[in-house]
């Protein structure tokens, strides 16, 4: 479902260049459920950024879905990520003015998918998640836990081929990130959502089907378990 | 490797290109820059982005005292606009109605040589006719036969000049500022025989009261003086002071008898509907009349006062560029309380952008946050300017201190306060108008943010 060919990232070329990526080539099926792992300034969050179309290539090929992202327009991208893709971001980054419920609910509005369907998939993403009790709370009434589950209903409620997550449990406790990393894992085996995970974690390493270690911008290893 | 002077040659190059090519493409970004302006002003009032407006409110609260602040900022302008427009709107009006009824009325018509030389000489012999034939005109409110003569009036004291006007009292109550301004005796006592209307500060200046004998004398067709002698009937004060000093009123027929004119007039003054331009009206009278009679001049107030004319524009000129003076420092005002919102929330926006929301829809986001603002602290400044008008002020702005200087303008001491749409609805709306384009050079520069920098941001 992704294949990676021969992907470099480099950074300030007319002046000093940064090498963050370094030839890259991957093979990612669909369903899979898998970590990049790696030390900082390894390149793994870059290879994030461009699988999901934040970031652009220097050189090489990207194709997600037979898309070649490295070929669209800013314009095209935003739509791709809208349709094809979910994130969830290390400081959950929700909408701080949006209830729970309003938060999942607007990314489905911005498919301009009808409200009362949009009400219904956001009602039964609450329940998937365990936290249909805090649909009414802001952001800053939930604790992190219950505000990375509203991020990963965000991330999943479009239904999205692929999700990216970078970082998802390092500011969490490690009974609740084991807690989301079961609700992730069983989304994964339900709806056939690919999971990339960017991580330090070793508990979401060792949870992870496949680890990718990612050093000085080149793939290390790559070890399915 | 790279050698420092070579890669600042390299940058200096570079550099002076960017420059170069933007001055060149400039009018290609305004361009640009104002379509897509429109587009999103369009979106902001688009019912499908229920979702973004609901956001953007809710934006407003989540820095109550920031909000708060600017709002007051916005409120105070519009406040001062709003009163300053009603009291120009105000001045205007009462200068326009002291043109028109102060004399001029909206059209006259004379013979074609009066107006240059105004004298008994040139009159209008037969009035009457062409009073029919004009009078079914639609627009047309009131038509009233009118003779004036610079005359003298003396008292047993002293003497004054005059402008005595003939007039039919019926109709002149509506059409001029004595109809309103009889403060003692009675206007229609001219009715009754040799009776003259004179003003509080005439009569003051003669030492006469309300049937005190004064006598008039002005000169007739011939240029011979004639003579008269009168009763005073009543008192006006209108508060316009050059018309108080000038204007005395007696019957048409008894100043037709005292110059020998039989029905001869010399203008004809018409007075129209509001809604009805008089040049509409001057048209369709000269078209009526052209044929029938060639010696008569057909003019509108406007031809007979340019000065007046131009002063007015150039006083509404003066309210547009206080308009454009207030709304340019009030959209520095919003555009830097904006920027600072965006900058705070840069990984907010950032992350949106990243989960799929359009640039188009951030921008129509940031936008309404402006358009929220300003149209909140409008209608708050436009009610709140009105109020205190109505609480501090009801009878008007007195400027009795000003009279001197005010009867130049042809102004009365008391200006109303108006409340035109001028008034109130042009400050309001072009202050949403303002806070628009003030959003939307915030909205375009978050727009154009990076999403990875953005969400990395602290």
């Amino acid at each position: 479902m992704i294949k990676i060919k021969n992907l470099e990232k480099i950074y300030n070329s007319k002046t000093i260049p940064v090498h963050a990526l370094r030839g890259v080539d991957l093979h990612i099926n669909s369903g899979e459920y898998l970590s990049i792992a790696g030390p900082s300034g390894s390149g793994k969050t870059t290879l994030l950024n461009i699988l999901g179309g934040l970031d652009s290539a220097s050189v090489g090929s990207v194709k997600v879905n037979d898309i070649e992202i490295t070929d669209l327009s800013k314009k095209e991208l935003t739509n791709f990520r809208l349709q094809n893709l979910g994130f969830v971001f290390q400081s959950y980054n929700l909408v701080p003015v949006l209830t729970a419920s309003e938060n999942i609910e607007f990314v489905l509005r911005l498919q301009n998918i009808s409200k009362s369907e949009s009400n219904k998939r956001t009602a039964e993403m609450l329940e998937a998640m365990g936290i249909s009790e805090y649909a009414d709370h802001l952001p800053g009434e939930l604790s992190g836990g219950q505000q990375q589950r509203v991020a990963i209903g965000r991330a999943l409620v479009t239904n999205p081929k692929l999700v990216l997550a970078d970082e998802p449990t390092a500011n969490l406790d490690s009974e609740t990130a084991s807690g989301l990393m079961d609700i992730m894992e069983e989304m994964n085996r339900k709806l056939g959502v690919t999971f990339i995970f960017s991580t330090h974690d070793p508990m979401v390493m060792d949870r992870a089907k496949r680890l990718i270690r990612i050093v000085d911008g080149k793939v290390a290893e790559d070890t399915i378990k | 490797m790279y050698s420092n002077s070579n890669s600042s040659q390299n940058l200096q190059r570079t550099h002076r290109k960017n420059i170069f090519y933007s001055i060149i493409l400039f009018p290609w970004r305004m361009i640009l820059a104002t379509i897509d302006f429109m587009i999103i002003a369009i979106q902001c009032f688009n019912p499908k982005n229920i979702d973004i407006m609901r956001i953007a409110f809710r934006n407003l609260l989540r820095n109550k005292r920031r909000t708060i602040l600017i709002s007051i900022s916005i409120s105070g302008a519009i406040i001062g606009l709003t009163w300053m427009s009603g009291w120009m709107v105000g001045m205007i009006q009462e200068m326009n109605q002291m043109v028109i009824k102060g004399g001029l009325s909206h059209v006259q018509i004379s013979d074609e040589k009066y107006r240059d030389d105004p004298g008994l000489q040139y009159c209008i012999q037969q009035p009457s006719e062409i009073i029919n034939q004009i009078k079914d005109i639609e627009g047309i409110e009131n038509i009233s036969p009118r003779i004036s003569v610079e005359s003298m009036i003396s008292s047993a004291g002293n003497s004054s000049s005059i402008l005595l006007q003939g007039i039919n009292p019926e109709i002149e109550k509506e059409i001029s500022l004595v109809g309103e301004s009889i403060i003692d005796g009675d206007l229609f006592s001219i009715n009754n025989g040799k009776y003259i209307i004179i003003s509080q500060s005439i009569a003051s200046k003669l030492n006469v009261k309300v049937g005190s004998k004064c006598v008039i004398m002005g000169p007739n067709a011939l240029g011979e003086v004639e003579m008269e002698s009168v009763k005073v009937g009543g008192f006006y004060k209108t508060g316009y002071a050059d018309y108080d000093q000038y204007f005395a009123f007696v019957s048409l027929p008894t100043i037709q008898k005292m110059f020998g004119l039989d029905d001869a007039i010399t203008t004809i003054a018409i007075s129209v509907n509001d809604k009805v331009e008089p040049t509409i009206i001057r048209n369709e009278i000269r078209s009526i009349l052209h044929d029938s009679d060639t010696s008569l001049e057909v003019v509108s107030w406007i031809e007979i006062a340019p000065t007046m004319v131009q002063l007015m524009n150039d006083m509404e000129g003066m309210m547009y560029a206080f308009y454009s003076i207030f709304y340019i420092a009030m959209a520095f005002g919003l555009v830097n309380t904006m920027l600072m919102a965006i900058f705070e929330r840069r990984r907010e926006l950032g992350v949106l952008l990243a989960i799929g929301m359009s640039p188009r829809k951030l921008k129509t986001m940031i936008m309404l946050e402006a358009v929220y603002i300003t149209t909140f602290a409008g209608l708050f400044g436009t009610f709140v300017a009105i109020g205190l008008s109505e609480l501090l002020i009801p009878d008007g702005l007195d400027l009795a201190i000003y009279a001197e200087a005010l009867e130049t303008f042809g102004l009365s001491t008391k200006i109303p306060f108006i409340y035109s749409w001028e008034a109130m609805v042009i400050p309001f709306v072009s202050a949403i108008l303002f806070g628009m384009i003030a959003g939307f050079f915030p909205a375009r520069r978050a727009s154009k943010m990076n999403p990875v920098e953005s969400i990395r941001a602290i």
